[in-house]
């Protein structure tokens, strides 16, 4: 028994009951269902990159700016990482609404597959998110103002506005505050749940089984 | 073994399923809870004017100037300061009432554009057309010594 | 033979995954990534989200500073309710509605980000 096979059998990955590689595919999937794996991986992209860029980013209203330029300029691969965490997120978004047209034209949503859908609902708008949270994160003359205008929008809800603009802001104008709890979320909150989300939707493929083709 | 005690202790793990049922039913209850007090800040600064000076070439004679006022160090701020005809002075934010960009002034049709949604203000900040519905705000001004200050809310 | 998950499939998965990534590192050397200028508080500044808030952006031109909320909250709320709710709405209305309505969505934020987008 060589390692490999050692390895996949005390992972329980090759027992027939939890095997996840030993599901059917069902006849006739054509490749318009590449958009589901095409989001995966452009979800991993995004986040392995951040894991590189993460380590030079300074998340500090005094710092974050010159890190942001040190990571353009100075640091190896520093613009290469940025460019890829930047295209991947654009291409993340547009193969999730690409999967999700797929999966609402061959009406995979139906039953018994609602929850998956719900879930997959989710992670988009955690993307979405990400997205405002991440734009923040180079405090620069376009992010400031940004994050100003799409602050205000929650602000601007009668009654509440203030209470949430606070809860988001954590200050009454952008300031320091803001750019750490973005930056925690951009960093740990949003992509532990969506990790925590693409886990369920992932299980429930596995046990539901890719929908039949029409 | 009695019936009754099977009976006990059939209870007994309806019983303590319930309680770990309420545990989880309770930190999920709390856990949004905690998150919502630590985000919301305890005493967030109250905006409140502080009061800069303006210096004696920035003055407009007539029309509108835009002026900088340095804050701090590296911090500039800037505000219009517009001369009305009847000669008194009033300081105008620069902070479009709709969702807070800043505005541009526009010397040809002695307007202020908002850049963001295209809402435009009269040249003594209030609105002609576009999104906005309140005036853009007036700053205070002081008169002391001679000396001009405009209060900004930092 | 029945395809399976691993070998036949994650193949293909894995293709497309490289060609993903082809994409994006093309992307990148095309369009490297900028960086603006620093906070300046002197000058004005128009904000342009990314292109997936762009109907947003563009949407919020149409309501006046007291029923921004309208647009900015509640609009993005009521789509994001409807897209959770599509499996029981198919069930309520059939597929052909609930298809008229998504698509209706979808070329609103089509129309509306290409508008934003070359103004």
């Amino acid at each position: 028994m060589n390692i490999i096979d050692w390895f996949l059998d005390r992972f329980r990955l090759k027992t027939v009951h939890r095997g996840i590689f030993d599901r059917d595919i069902p006849e006739g999937i054509s490749y318009f269902y590449c958009f589901g794996g095409i989001a995966f991986s452009a979800f991993l992209f995004c986040f392995i990159s951040g894991l590189f860029l993460s380590l030079h980013y300074i998340p500090s209203e005094k710092e974050a700016y010159q890190s942001i330029l040190r990571i353009q300029e100075e640091v190896p691969l520093g613009k290469l990482i940025r460019g890829i965490h930047k295209w991947s997120a654009n291409v993340l978004i547009v193969s999730i609404i690409f999967h999700s047209i797929r999966v609402f034209v061959t009406k995979s949503y139906r039953p018994p597959r609602e929850l998956n859908w719900v879930v997959g609902v989710l992670v988009f708008l955690i993307i979405m998110l990400e997205g405002f949270t991440g734009y923040l994160l180079p405090w620069d003359q376009k992010a400031y103002w940004a994050t100003v205008v799409g602050t205000n929008i929650a602000g601007s809800i009668p009654f509440v506005g203030e209470t949430i603009l606070l809860i988001i802001r954590g200050n009454y104008e952008v300031s320091g505050v803001t750019l750490s709890r973005f930056y925690s979320f951009h960093v740990l909150w949003f992509p532990s749940i969506i990790i925590l989300l693409l886990w369920a939707h992932f299980h429930m493929i596995k046990k539901l089984g890719i929908s039949k083709p029409l | 073994m009695s019936i009754n005690k099977q009976l006990e202790k059939i209870n007994r793990r309806v019983f303590l399923k319930k309680v770990i049922k309420s545990f989880f039913l309770v930190i999920s209850l709390i856990l949004p809870f905690i998150w919502l007090t630590i985000l919301k800040p305890k005493n967030p600064k109250r905006r409140d004017f502080k009061f800069f000076e303006i210096p004696k070439d920035k003055y407009p004679k007539e029309g509108l100037k835009k002026v900088d006022i340095k804050i701090d160090e590296k911090k500039y701020f800037k505000i219009f300061l517009v001369n009305r005809n009847d000669n008194s002075l009033i300081a105008l934010s620069p902070v479009c009432t709709h969702l807070g960009c800043f505005v541009n002034f526009n010397r040809y049709n002695n307007e202020f554009i908002c850049p963001c949604h295209g809402g435009r203000y009269d040249i003594e900040g209030r609105v002609i057309t576009g999104p906005p519905k309140e005036n853009l705000q007036r700053l205070p001004v002081k008169i002391e010594n001679d000396k001009i200050y405009v209060g900004l809310i930092i | 033979m029945k395809k399976k998950f691993y070998p036949d499939y994650l193949i293909e998965i894995l293709f497309f995954a490289i060609l993903t990534f082809e994409l994006i590192l093309i992307l990148t050397f095309i369009f490297p990534p900028l960086i603006g200028r620093e906070i300046d508080l002197l000058v004005a500044y128009q904000p342009r989200p990314e292109w997936y808030y762009l109907w947003l952006f563009w949407l919020l031109r149409y309501f006046s500073a007291d029923t921004v909320f309208i647009g900015g909250v509640l609009v993005p709320l009521s789509i994001v309710s409807f897209l959770i709710l599509v499996p029981w709405i198919d069930k309520k209305i059939g597929w052909k509605f609930t298809a008229l309505i998504a698509f209706t969505f979808l070329l609103i934020f089509l129309i509306a980000t290409i508008i934003e987008a070359i103004s």
